[in-house]
């Protein structure tokens, strides 16, 4: 099931009601409810694969159960590889075995050598990146003794499938998480208020911003080379905002969603596009993933101490290996490794380079505006280049896409839209820019917008956004980016 | 909110252009002439043939060519339409109409369309009353939903019977009886169409429903497929299965079995132009009347 099905808008009010008026008193029954409703969620879209988060959850819940147990390093270690391994396991399999299997008989053929290799029509399970992140994090924890192991597989078995975020994240610690499986949820009007508005403006984004950016980018990149340079710019700016509309919709509308049901989530974006650096971007873009890689690769593999050859091989290993988190594919790989290329840069100039500017200078309103205009517009079109990597199909395809983007037509009109289409995206991304940008402060940029004036006023601007969704929302569904990974 | 959405949706439908409201397509005499057409169903009583189907229909079942055979057809298809709008139609019009025979145009393609854009050429053409919401309801799409509110505020406000519609549009003739001539002379460039169809279980359903209300009214019904080019007929994956689930329901013609038409007498990749219309009505013809 998806966010922006009218599916999901009969299971959500149901699933509420029955959550706080039916098995609202006790704990149990409310951590009960939510499996049975998440295993619905997920097995809308396929009820088959619902045993491999059963067996996520089952491996990972024992495992735990183990770490109390067992207080040799070696038989801890024996039950940790057990967890990473049957995580990793299902991922790689599910995920990885063509990729692999596919990469390997290249080489041989490379080298000289025909192999025959039989590649398997493996279906992807919708977000299993995401819940086996979430489950390795627990195991992770608790082996580290960040974390007591729970005894209590109905609450842990809720915290594994939560279906706001099973599917597409945030993914949560279970630290900062699996407590709140385990302690009473009262229900706040105002955080429920809150949570609505999050989803309406989590909606927004992806039905009317990053949909109607996904039928232009559609067009451009299914043959770029029959568009003009303008039209490619325009294809990549458009790609840009559709993305990170689109999973940043998803993130507002599942940490809405968890609102009504008393859970919070983190933060997983803090406005990537009005980031200074490509430091800055990694800070604000998909944290909760940024973190899990900090907090569970990079720092274990030595983070920021050591020789700089040490920091330059985490910060590689990093980027790449969390390029290739994304998708099966050697253009997620490309993208990772061009974010390392680039952040390492960053991070060595900014480490090393004296501060060029003075104070006089620093004093300088306009000076420290135009600074930091340029800064975030560089920032923004490094970002658009790198994002051609990540949705073309080929690496050799996302080369010709972006040498095309230089040549003689860059100014001529877009090929692939029409006057009027054109203006309509513009005016749209304008306003949505706008928002973001007055609301940049706060976790969800429509949280404190029109706070302060009468109702009515407020109750008008979120009209309007309903009203947007009704006339730039798409006839078919289109599917969010991040349920493929 | 719900006021402040019926405004907005009846404002922006007004004065709004088409590209800053892509869910309200409101197209009052749109292509395929659907507004004189409906207007004159309004007129029509006892007829011999009744005509349903898309625009394969109102392009290629012209009813002078039945008249000359004596017989009185009046074509109610519409573009794009599919059983949704069929089961309206009949259910707004068979009474009135009361036809001897009915000729059920059919094609893979209308079974597959969920049937969005041609349920908007009937809500922008035709009156609107509670079958226009249980359609809206049936088809149940956003893009629906908003065409039918403006549609109903549209024509309290400026009356449906107001508005004028030229006969002739472009290549476009309106003969009275519902039929669109393309002139004879028009051969377009073909588009290859994409034909990646899949039935579509709720589409089936109705039609089962049409065809049992059409039986009940003891109601003869031949079903027909219209020639189209033979790249397109070849190209249809579905088309063994679709001719099988059509005969079953009774006398089924399929003309790209029966007439061997080259690309010349199409103007398109789906459409006959006169010249194939022509021997393809004349053909028809002849096979009811062997049948009879």
């Amino acid at each position: 099931m998806q966010f922006n099905t009218i599916d999901f808008a009969f299971f959500l009010p149901i699933v509420f009601l029955f959550y706080w008026f039916v098995v609202g008193k006790s704990v149990r029954l409310q951590n009960i409810f939510l499996i049975i409703a998440s295993y619905t969620f997920y097995g809308w879209w396929d009820w088959r694969f619902l045993f491999l988060i059963l067996l996520s959850t089952v491996v990972d819940f024992c495992v735990g159960i183990g770490f109390k147990k067992y207080k040799r390093d070696a038989k801890r270690k024996l039950l940790l590889v057990i967890s990473v391994f049957t995580n990793l396991g299902i991922l790689v399999f599910f995920k990885y075995y063509n990729f692999f299997v596919e990469s390997f008989s290249s080489v041989f053929t490379f080298l000289g050598s025909d192999i025959s290799y039989r590649s398997l029509n493996i279906i992807l399970p919708v977000g299993i990146s995401f819940y086996t992140f979430q489950t390795l994090s627990y195991t992770i924890d608790v082996y580290k003794n960040r974390l007591e192991p729970t005894s209590d597989f109905v609450s842990f078995a809720a915290f594994v499938s939560f279906f706001p975020q099973l599917v597409a994240g945030p993914i949560e610690r279970a630290t900062y998480f699996l407590p709140q499986f385990q302690k009473k949820r009262h229900f706040k009007y105002t955080v429920g208020v809150d949570g609505l508005k999050q989803i309406l403006w989590g909606l927004f984004k992806k039905v009317v911003i990053a949909d109607n950016c996904a039928h232009y980018v559609d067009i451009v990149f299914a043959s770029s080379s029959d568009y003009t340079s303008s039209s490619l710019i325009l294809g990549a700016v458009l790609f840009s905002f559709q993305i990170y509309a689109d999973f940043s919709g998803y993130s507002d509308i599942a940490i809405g969603v968890s609102k009504l049901f008393g859970f919070h989530l983190k933060q997983n974006f803090a406005y990537p596009y009005f980031a200074t650096s490509v430091l800055d971007f990694w800070r604000r873009w998909h944290i909760s993933l940024s973190t899990w890689f900090r907090d569970y690769l990079y720092i274990p593999l030595g983070g920021s101490r050591g020789s700089n050859y040490n920091i330059t091989r985490n910060i590689f290993l990093v980027f790449v290996i969390s390029g290739f988190w994304h998708g099966a594919s050697w253009t997620y790989i490309m993208w990772g490794f061009l974010h390392a290329i680039i952040y390492l840069v960053t991070y060595y100039i900014t480490k090393n380079v004296a501060q060029l500017n003075s104070k006089a200078l620093d004093n300088n309103v306009f000076f420290t505006n135009a600074v930091y205009c340029f800064k975030l517009l560089l920032t923004f079109i490094i970002i658009c280049l790198t994002w051609v990597f990540f949705r073309s199909q080929t690496i050799d395809l996302a080369f010709e896409y972006i040498s095309n983007m230089f040549s003689s037509t860059i100014f001529s009109f877009p090929n692939f839209i029409g006057k009027g289409q054109l203006f309509s995206i513009i005016i749209l991304l304008l306003f949505f820019i706008c928002v973001e940008w007055v609301g940049k402060k706060e976790s969800y940029a429509l949280k404190m917008i029109f706070i302060t004036f009468p109702r009515l006023i407020r109750w008008s601007f979120y009209s309007l956004l309903v009203l947007l969704l009704g006339i730039f929302a798409k006839t078919q569904e289109v599917p969010f980016i991040y349920f493929q990974f | 909110m719900t006021l402040f959405y019926v405004i907005g949706i009846c404002l922006l439908g007004e004065v709004a252009p088409s590209y800053f409201r892509p869910n309200v397509k409101y197209i009052k005499g749109a292509s395929g002439h659907s507004y004189t057409r409906l207007n004159e169903a309004k007129k029509i009583t006892d007829i011999d043939v009744l005509l349903l189907g898309d625009s394969q229909a109102y392009r290629g079942f012209d009813p002078r060519i039945f008249k000359s055979s004596g017989i009185h057809m009046f074509n109610m298809g519409t573009s794009g339409q599919t059983p949704v709008q069929t089961q309206l139609l009949v259910s707004r019009y068979l009474q009135k109409i009361n036809p001897k025979v009915i000729i059920f145009q059919v094609s893979p393609l209308m079974f597959s369309s969920l049937g969005v854009e041609s349920s908007i050429d009937i809500f922008s053409n035709d009156t609107n009353d509670r079958l226009s919401i249980e359609m809206a309801y049936k088809i149940n799409n956003i893009m629906t939903y908003n065409t039918l509110l403006f549609s109903v505020y549209e024509n309290s406000m400026s009356g449906y019977s107001e508005y004028k519609e030229e006969k002739q549009k472009g290549e476009d003739l309106y003969i009275n009886g519902g039929f669109v001539q393309k002139d004879i002379s028009v051969q377009h460039r073909f588009n290859k169409l994409n034909t990646d169809f899949k039935l579509n279980k709720k589409q089936l359903k109705y039609f089962d429903e049409i065809i049992r209300l059409i039986k009940s009214k003891n109601i003869k019904i031949y079903f027909v497929q219209t020639p189209i080019s033979k790249s397109l007929y070849n190209r249809v994956t579905v088309m063994d299965e679709f001719n099988s689930l059509v005969k079953s329901y009774g006398l089924y013609y399929n003309f790209n079995d029966i007439l061997d038409l080259d690309d010349s007498y199409f103007y398109d990749e789906n459409h006959l132009n006169q010249k194939g219309v022509e021997i393809f009505n004349n053909s028809l013809i002849n096979s009811i009347k062997i049948l009879n």
